[in-house]
Order: C-alpha cells, then sequence, then structure tokens
C-alpha cells in the first residue's frame, strides 16, 4: 500500500499526462466518429432496398464482434506504429455502434409522424433535422454511451502500438511486474470508463423524458 | 355446484374481496358483472386457487377447495381469459391439449377430441390443427382458448372476459355460438363481463359486484327491471328499457288475438326487443312468433310491450 | 516471406495457440452459464434482487479489460495466481455474467404474463410451466446473452496474452514486440476470424433453437 501511495506521488505528473492524452484520443476517434456515424445510419435508414438496409445493418453489427485488440493490431501491421494507426482504428470502431443506433432511431420514428410532416410542407432535410434527429436523439445517445466506454477501453490496448495514454502504466507494470504502475494505470482507466457511461446513461435518461 | 361463503381479499391496504356469499348453481352460467376493479376478476380467480382468499370458504360440489391440491383442482376446472394466454411455441392442436396431456389421457383419444372441439368452436381441424397461434385472428385464438378450455371436459368452467379482444361483429357471432353450445353442454360457469349486453344474453343469473361486494343478483330479468340501488340503475344506464326488453321471450308475450294475417315473423328464440325492432322497420301492427316448424305461436303488438313494461313499473 | 509461407512455417504453434484460445473461453463460458442462468432466473423472480445483481455486472463490463487485468494481478498475485490462464479465465467469467444474466432476466420476463397465468390455470405445475413454457420461450435469448458473451470473450481471451495466458493475443504481442508485421497479423486476422465463426455459429443456434410458432410470430410482427 504504502509503495503504491509513494509510487502514484513520484509520478503524479505523468498519470496526469496520460490521463489528458486518453481523453485526447478518446475525444479526436470520436470527434470524427460521431458525424460520420449519424450521417451513415441516417443514410442507412433511407436506403431504398430493405434487403440492402438489412444486410448492412447486420454487417455492422458483426464488426462490431472483431475483437479491438485485432483491429489495432491490423492498423499496426498496415499503418506501423504511432498515434495515427490508433485513432484511425478506434474511429472506425466507435462509427459501428453510432450508425447502429442512429439507424434503429431514424426507424424507430413513425410513417405517420413522417407523412404529417411532409404534409406541412417541410423538405426531406427539414423532416431529418426538425422530426428525425430530435425523435431519434434518445438511440443516437444509447450509441454513442456504447462507443465511447468501448474507445476508452480500446485506446487503453493503443498504448500497445505507440499512442501514449494511460495503458502504458498497466503494459510497463505488467512487463515488469510491478503491481503499483499497473494500479496507477488500471484505476483511473476503469474510473475514466464508468464515468462516461455514467455521465451518458443520465443524459440518455433525460433524453427519453423528454421524449 | 360453486358455493363461495363470506369470501375476503385483503391485499395489505385495499380489500379486493370484502365478504362475497353466492352460489352457482349445476349447469347454470352465472355472469360476475361489474366495473373494472370491482373483484370480479379476483372472485374468480379464487376457485382455482389462482388467488387465495384471506378468510370464507369455497366449496367445488361440495369439497372445500381449501383441501384440494391446487394443480389437480386446476386440471378438473375449464380456464378461458380475455387475453386467451395460448401457449405461442405450441400448434393450435397442442394448445387444445395442454390439459388431457397433463392428466396423461391415451394420445389417440386427445387427437379425436382436439378435433371434435375444434369442430365445436367451428375451425376445420384439417385446416386449424398445425397452425400457431401467430397464424390466427383474434377471433380464432379466443376460439381456441375456449376450446382448450374445454378440452378436458371439465363439468365447471372460470372465463374471465374470453371474448373481450374481438372485434364487435365477430364478438357476437362467436357469444351466440358459444350460448348454442352451453344450451347443449350445461356446464356450471361462473363469467367475469363488464358488457351488460353480454350479461344479459349468456347470463341465468348475473352478479352485479362493486367495491369488492355483491350489490345485486338474480336472474337478468330481475336485476334489470328492479334496480337494488341507484348504482345498480346507473350501471345499466338510459337503456334500461330495451335491455329489458331484451330479458323477455317475445314468445312468452304474444296472444293469439294479436295475430294479423300477412304480418312480419320472428323466430321463437327472439327477444321482446327483437319484436320491437322488427315493428318499427316494417311499419306493421303486428309480428307474428313462429316456433321452429313454423307454427304461428301468437302476435305481438306495441300494445302487448307496452303492457308487459306496464307490469315490471317501466311504462311512462 | 509471403503471408502463405508464414502460415505454413507457424502452423502448429498458430493452431496450438488457437487450442489455448478456444480452451480458455469454453471453460469461461461453461463457467459463466451455470453461474449466470441461474442468476438471471432468480433476478427475474426477484426484481430488487435482480437489480442489484445487473448493476454489479454491468460496472464490471464498464471496466476495460486491460484494467480489469492490471487491477486483478495485484489481488492474484497475494496468492501467487497473478499471472497466466487463471486470472485470464476469471476475467473472462466476470466479463461474460453481464450479458447471460441480463438476456435470461429479459428473456423470462418477456414471457406474457396470460401465458403463465394459464399455464397455472390449466392445472400445470411451477415444475412444468418451467420446463414446458418458460424455459422454451426463454430459450433463444439466453443463447443470445451466451452469444454475446462468447464473441466478447474472444477478444478478451485476446489480450489476456499480455498476462501469459498464451492464445491468439500472443502472436498480436509477440509480433508488436518483434516488430514483425505479418506475425501481429496472423494473430489478428486469426483472432478476428475466430469471433466470426463464433458468432455466426451461435447465432445459428440460436435460430435453431427458436420454436417455429414463435418464428411466425416475429415475421408476422416485422
Amino acid at each position: 500500500m504504502n509503495t503504491f501511495l509513494a509510487y502514484i506521488a513520484d509520478n503524479l505528473g505523468a498519470i496526469g499526462i496520460a490521463l489528458a492524452q486518453h481523453i485526447g484520443i478518446v475525444a479526436a476517434a470520436l470527434a470524427l466518429a460521431v458525424p460520420v456515424g449519424i450521417a451513415a445510419g441516417i443514410a442507412l435508414a433511407h436506403a431504398r432496398s430493405r434487403a440492402a438496409r438489412t444486410a448492412v445493418f447486420y454487417l455492422l453489427g458483426l464488426g462490431q464482434t472483431i475483437p479491438s485488440l485485432a483491429l489495432l493490431a491490423l492498423a499496426v501491421g498496415l499503418l506501423g506504429v504511432g498515434l495515427l494507426p490508433a485513432i484511425v482504428a478506434l474511429l472506425l470502431y466507435a462509427i459501428l455502434p453510432i450508425a447502429r443506433n442512429a439507424c434503429t432511431g431514424v426507424q424507430s420514428v413513425p410513417e405517420a409522424t413522417r407523412d404529417a410532416a411532409r404534409g406541412l410542407g417541410m423538405t426531406n432535410m427539414q423532416i431529418i433535422r426538425r422530426v428525425e434527429l430530435p425523435l431519434a436523439r434518445p438511440f443516437i445517445i444509447a450509441g454513442l454511451r456504447t462507443a465511447t466506454v468501448v474507445t476508452i477501453s480500446s485506446c487503453a490496448l493503443a498504448s500497445l502500438i505507440g499512442a501514449g495514454g494511460l495503458g502504458d502504466f498497466i503494459f510497463s507494470g505488467i512487463s515488469l511486474f510491478k503491481p503499483e504502475a499497473m494500479l496507477a494505470g488500471a484505476i483511473p482507466t476503469a474510473m475514466l470508463a464508468l464515468a462516461a457511461d455514467w455521465f451518458l446513461g443520465r443524459w440518455a435518461a433525460r433524453g427519453h423524458a423528454v421524449r | 355446484m360453486i358455493a363461495f361463503t363470506n369470501v375476503r381479499k385483503q391485499y395489505e391496504e385495499h380489500a379486493a374481496l370484502n365478504g362475497v356469499t353466492l352460489n352457482v348453481e349445476e349447469g347454470t352460467l352465472c355472469v360476475l358483472l361489474g366495473p373494472s376493479g370491482c373483484g370480479k376478476t379476483t372472485l374468480l380467480r379464487t376457485v382455482n386457487r389462482l388467488v387465495e382468499p384471506t378468510s370464507g370458504t369455497i366449496t367445488v360440489n361440495g369439497r372445500d377447495i381449501r383441501n384440494e391440491n391446487p394443480v389437480e383442482l386446476r386440471r378438473r376446472i375449464g380456464y378461458a381469459i380475455q387475453s386467451v394466454g395460448l401457449f405461442p411455441h405450441r400448434t393450435v392442436a397442442e394448445n387444445i391439449a395442454t390439459t388431457p396431456d397433463l392428466l396423461g389421457m391415451p394420445r389417440a383419444r386427445v387427437n379425436a377430441r382436439v378435433d371434435e372441439l375444434l369442430g365445436m368452436m367451428k375451425l376445420d381441424p384439417a385446416r386449424y390443427r398445425g397452425r400457431y397461434p401467430a397464424e390466427l385472428s383474434g377471433g380464432e385464438a379466443q376460439r381456441v382458448g375456449v376450446a382448450r378450455a374445454l378440452a378436458a371436459d371439465p363439468p365447471i368452467l372460470l372465463m374471465d372476459e374470453p371474448f373481450g379482444a374481438v372485434d364487435p361483429i365477430n364478438r357476437a357471432a362467436i357469444r351466440s355460438e358459444f350460448l348454442e353450445l352451453q344450451r347443449r353442454l350445461r356446464k356450471t360457469i361462473l363469467f367475469v363481463s363488464h358488457d351488460v349486453q353480454e350479461a344479459i344474453l349468456l347470463a341465468d343469473r348475473i352478479t352485479l359486484m362493486r367495491n369488492g361486494s355483491i350489490e345485486q343478483q338474480g336472474t337478468p330479468a330481475e336485476v334489470v327491471a328492479s334496480p337494488a340501488s341507484p348504482f345498480v340503475e346507473e350501471f345499466f344506464g338510459g337503456d334500461r328499457q330495451m335491455l329489458l326488453l331484451e330479458t323477455l321471450r317475445a314468445a312468452d308475450a304474444a296472444t293469439p288475438a294479436a295475430l294479423h294475417a300477412g304480418a312480419p315473423t320472428i323466430a321463437e328464440s327472439s327477444s321482446l326487443r327483437d319484436a320491437l325492432l322488427r315493428l318499427l322497420a316494417d311499419g306493421a301492427p303486428s309480428v307474428t312468433v313462429l316456433d321452429a316448424d313454423g307454427t304461428a305461436l301468437g302476435g305481438v303488438t306495441i300494445d302487448t310491450i307496452q303492457r308487459q313494461l306496464a307490469a315490471r313499473g317501466e311504462a311512462q | 516471406m509471403s503471408f502463405l509461407q508464414f502460415l505454413h512455417e507457424y502452423d502448429t504453434s498458430l493452431l496450438i495457440a488457437l487450442a489455448e484460445h478456444v480452451r480458455m473461453i469454453a471453460i469461461a463460458l461453461a463457467i459463466a452459464t451455470l453461474a449466470g442462468v441461474p442468476l438471471g432466473v432468480w433476478g427475474a423472480r426477484n426484481r430488487r434482487a435482480g437489480g442489484i445483481v445487473l448493476a454489479f455486472a454491468n460496472v464490471i463490463q464498464t471496466i476495460p479489460s486491460i484494467a480489469l487485468f492490471g487491477l486483478m494481478i495485484p489481488v492474484l498475485a497475494l496468492v501467487n495466481r497473478g499471472i497466466g490462464t487463471f486470472p485470464a479465465i476469471i476475467a473472462l467469467v466476470l466479463y461474460a455474467l453481464l450479458p447471460i444474466i441480463r438476456n435470461t432476466m429479459v428473456s423470462l420476463l418477456a414471457i406474457p404474463h396470460a401465458t403463465l397465468d394459464a399455464a397455472r390455470g390449466l392445472g400445470m405445475t411451477e415444475g412444468e410451466i418451467f420446463r414446458h413454457v418458460m424455459l422454451p420461450l426463454a430459450l433463444p435469448g439466453i443463447v443470445s446473452g451466451i452469444r454475446i458473451a462468447a464473441t466478447m470473450s474472444v477478444g478478451v481471451a485476446a489480450v489476456a496474452a499480455f498476462i501469459g495466458a498464451g492464445g491468439m493475443g500472443h502472436f498480436i504481442l509477440r509480433g508488436i514486440q518483434t516488430t514483425w508485421p505479418m506475425m501481429t497479423i496472423a494473430g489478428a486476422v486469426g483472432n478476428a476470424l475466430l469471433a466470426l465463426i463464433v458468432e455466426l455459429l451461435l447465432e445459428w443456434v440460436e435460430r435453431a433453437l427458436t420454436p417455429r410458432g414463435v418464428r411466425i410470430g416475429a415475421e408476422r410482427s416485422a
């Protein structure tokens, strides 16, 4: 216990930087994944062919079953080590749940509601912005929640391909068998994921109340 | 026969049944009528011990049900409910065969029984036997629900709004088919309803409930003609005179004196309400009631109808 | 060296890694199913307890896998089991519990009240209701939970290579450590393929276990 506290005290600055890096990588990946994912989800929900819609939706789900470590490893194999391949892999991975949920959300809008909006003279863009997006909001937030937790988790693995972040402490702790380093990385990572999940969960619940 | 003696059911703060005493005679159909929350469903569910009363006694054919194994008791009592509760993973035939199978009836007999019941319910066995509940319309599902309740040929049936979830046209058809069936089978039936028309059509006796107590009981004619309280009067609403006419058989009121040549005719089973509607529709002075062979039993005029109402204190 | 040559060269060790990987997952899933299904049944009967169990499993699920290892190793090291398959299987079981418990609970609670009331009213015993009504109707949902747990386990088991549990993750780790992309890619592709195969296989099992009448109902309402 004392070793642990001493380690924390000695490395407080480095842990802070790693935490900031971690959040930065997650934010960068999500900043791109959210607009792309939502747009893709809306486009998918409006796809003409029902068969294509079902197939793409299914493939997005199948993509989510690919382990994040495998995806990161592929990125390093194809793009080399560093920050960029890590962000690319995390970004691609985060798009999947966001797109799927946005698609489900838009599809949950009753046809009668859409019809009424059209009858009131809204253009297709207006229907998307003023009717579909507000109604799909709880679904979109749920997708964002999944994506955020998954990205925080995968980002801890991204340290392995040289992206930095809290994973650095966990991995060096494991390879040197220094429990204090493991904990110094693992505790903030776990807290970060739990906090994001809790925060977005509350936001989603509020979205439901508005509905 | 089902006999309730001072049955009470207390749920924490709320009394669902407030000391109910009621007899349902063998071979009769008793409708438990009342607004939602009056305790009628709770009372029904005490009979097969889905609800255990807080106090009081219930006997079925003279035996106190507290001394019976609930599972065996339920297998001897038919049970049909509004939402039907068909098993979605079982075919129509398997659904109907539930209780016979539980009782260990031989396969061949069960199959024959399933076909017999489907026929009784006016569903072609060859077409319906292998279907799943998801492939049935609401009316078909309710018919299967009733067939399932009758499957083990129980002398007693509990029915909780069994025709509630069908559209009005199909409901009328299922009701009259069921009434015909009951005239043949003479089961002892406890039937929950909130529909006055349904109660008057089906019931030998009506038990009107309110807040866990019996407000009034009697034959449909008695209850409609002489409501015991303002609540009962209000429950039957402004249509009470029409309802009363519905409880009276035209054949009982018809007289030879009222026979007119060339008058429109109605069947022996018709009510005085049917007679009145016929008089109004045809603008005729009289209708003739015919029996099954086409023999005239007598005539009914507006005057006959007024006298019938007057005799029950309803003419103004 | 081409990729095919690589696969040929390392075929035995790849197969051994695959076997280690599958073994870890199978053991963990067996334990998680044996524990999770009863917990789910209990949770469906006792909603308060169910809520607590779910909330607890949800917290564990949210903790990133590598962080969970980082938290577990120092504790398990006290009994000298910090490294290897033992902590890996414990972590896999903990992760697999949530989807299994949740799906069991949800599938049981989704059975219409009228169906259960009818079963009881027709004179089925509690055991018969469970066997003939609840289990067949809830089974596809339970298997769906096992499927979600299984695909997730493939990924977590890969991470477990870092704590010396072996498996396909070992190739990824070695490839990165020795900057040999081919080895990394071999591990990654193998890992991804395994996840997809597990997913498709259990999807098939789930469909096969869905009663025909229920499938027809789902198609009609779709």
